[in-house]
């Protein structure tokens, strides 16, 4: 199901009121003209499976709105997805580095743009 | 009393891989824990992106070094429901063999370095061991790897079975519900193990839900949730087995869930080997590797699986012959998501009871 950005946190609000209790992923895919966002949510009780995907056409300066406050799991999930593909989520704390523990780079590895040892190249 | 703040590692907790811990302490409470975790990330999505789809197995494998098949099988299945390939009714049975047998082994290793945790060094150990090395040994000769096995073909297998392999997998699944079921003695009639496990470390039921722990740990709280029922693949709809829920979320029961799943895994493979032995084309052979396999369709997919640590997902974006792009759920992401949770406010000397409760690989959380 694609939804607006802006409506979002009202879906997903919606959806859990429903019984869609339990955040699966998120995760992000990079179209190079915009970039996708999916939420897999689940019903434990009906075993039903809903994919929520947001489009993002402003690749340079993505944002979207953070749903810690709906589905607390969304945490590392958000984190993940910010450094690798650089998607800022509003409406929670700085995000510190997840996995990329000592990546000093402003790339995005997960980015299609993103190009195999470039910042290894800048060091020679 | 002030808080004091205790560095735990980067270290290596029993087997689950390279960790890092800081954990605030009042007294002997814990206040607060930040976990860090990224020590073994080594990019597997991102080298997915440039590698056609039977090159990556191997290091598909390597995600859970503890049931490596279980990974590899979701990769090589989503790469079915990517191409649009049918499995072989024989490959089908002798894959639920296989995973089941090696969810036997990676919760038996488990059981063996869980309580190495709670400090009963290598009694237990030694037993599981035992027994985890009869299942490799079965598991070696069907798919000639010892750790590694890179055995799942689109389509089916690599190989046909050897032709005893029925006959030995009867034998051997016998042997472990004799040997695990002696495990009772020493472990649940145990005081100090059941004093250091039970009521310690709890997850309620709607926390699990709320921070998605899956697998085990889910079960644990009291959910019943199995990919293997709610969303049943090959022929799990047609075997009769149960899923083990406990009430309370504590250590106890999670560990409790994992012991009652090795004999539920055995019942599933005893009905799986009857299944494969009344089969009259036992051909199981899949695709041979080739520079130029089937071409997938664009269409994205998404394929879960029942690991033997959680719920596995992987949803890809497919290009004809390699991934455009492959996201993974990794259970143990969730699962250690929620330690924070769960051991704030226990005692520090509960908190490898609880982190090793919670059954974790590293490498299936950095990836």
């Amino acid at each position: 199901m694609e939804i607006q950005k802006e409506a979002l946190a009202q879906v997903l609000e919606e959806h859990k009121r429903k019984g869609f209790d339990y955040l699966k992923k998120v995760l992000c895919v990079d179209y190079q003209s915009y970039l996708e966002v999916v939420y897999i949510i689940y019903n434990t009780e009906s075993k039903e499976q809903v994919l929520i995907s947001v489009k993002l056409s402003d690749t340079k300066r993505p944002l979207i709105d953070s749903i810690i406050h709906i589905y607390p799991s969304s945490d590392w999930h958000e984190r993940e997805i910010h450094e690798m593909f650089g998607i800022t989520f509003k409406g929670r704390e700085k995000m510190d580095r997840l996995l990329l523990l000592e990546w000093n780079s402003n790339d995005f590895p997960l980015r299609k743009s993103f190009t195999w040892g470039a910042e290894y190249n800048k060091k020679e | 009393m002030s808080i004091m703040r205790i560095n735990i590692g980067p270290i290596h907790p029993s087997t689950h891989g390279l960790l890092r811990l800081i954990v605030d302490v009042d007294g002997d409470t814990i206040e607060n824990i930040d976990t860090r975790i990224g020590f073994l990330h080594r990019g597997v999505e991102k080298l997915l992106e440039n590698r056609i789809y039977m090159q990556s197995p191997p290091f598909m494998e390597k995600i859970d070094y503890v049931a490596p098949m279980s990974w590899d099988e979701l990769f090589v299945a989503t790469v079915e429901q990517a191409t649009g390939t049918e499995v072989k009714e024989g490959a089908q049975y002798i894959r639920m063999i296989l995973l089941e047998f090696q969810r036997i082994a990676s919760h038996l290793l488990w059981i063996g370095t869980f309580l190495n945790d709670l400090g009963q060094m290598f009694t237990i150990f030694m037993w599981t061991f035992r027994e985890r090395a009869a299942v490799l040994k079965l598991l070696e000769d069907v798919a000639e790897g010892r750790m590694f096995y890179v055995n799942f073909r689109v389509g089916g297998m690599k190989s046909q079975p050897p032709n005893d392999f029925v006959d030995r997998a009867y034998k051997l699944v016998d042997y472990l519900e004799e040997k695990v079921s002696e495990y009772k003695d020493l472990i649940d009639n145990n005081p100090v193990f059941m004093q250091r496990t039970k009521h310690i470390g709890i997850l309620k039921r709607k926390d699990a839900v709320e921070y998605g722990v899956s697998g085990p740990v889910l079960r644990g709280s009291g959910i019943y949730e199995d990919v293997r029922k709610s969303k049943p693949y090959y022929k799990f709809d047609k075997i009769k087995f149960s899923v083990p829920t406990m009430v309370n979320g504590d250590v106890y029961d999670r560990y409790k869930v994992r012991y009652e799943e090795i004999f539920e895994s055995i019942k599933i493979i005893k009905q799986c080997l009857q299944a494969y032995e009344s089969l009259e084309n036992k051909d199981v052979l899949g695709l041979k590797i080739k520079l130029v396999g089937p071409n997938a369709k664009p269409d994205p997919v998404l394929v879960s699986r029942e690991l033997p640590r959680g719920e596995g997902m992987i949803y890809m974006v497919p290009e004809p012959q390699k991934p455009y792009r492959a996201a993974f759920r990794s259970p143990s992401f969730s699962n250690i998501f929620a330690l924070k949770k769960i051991a704030v406010n226990s005692k520090f000397a509960d908190l490898f009871a609880i982190l090793g409760s919670l059954d974790i690989v590293m490498p299936d959380i950095d990836k």
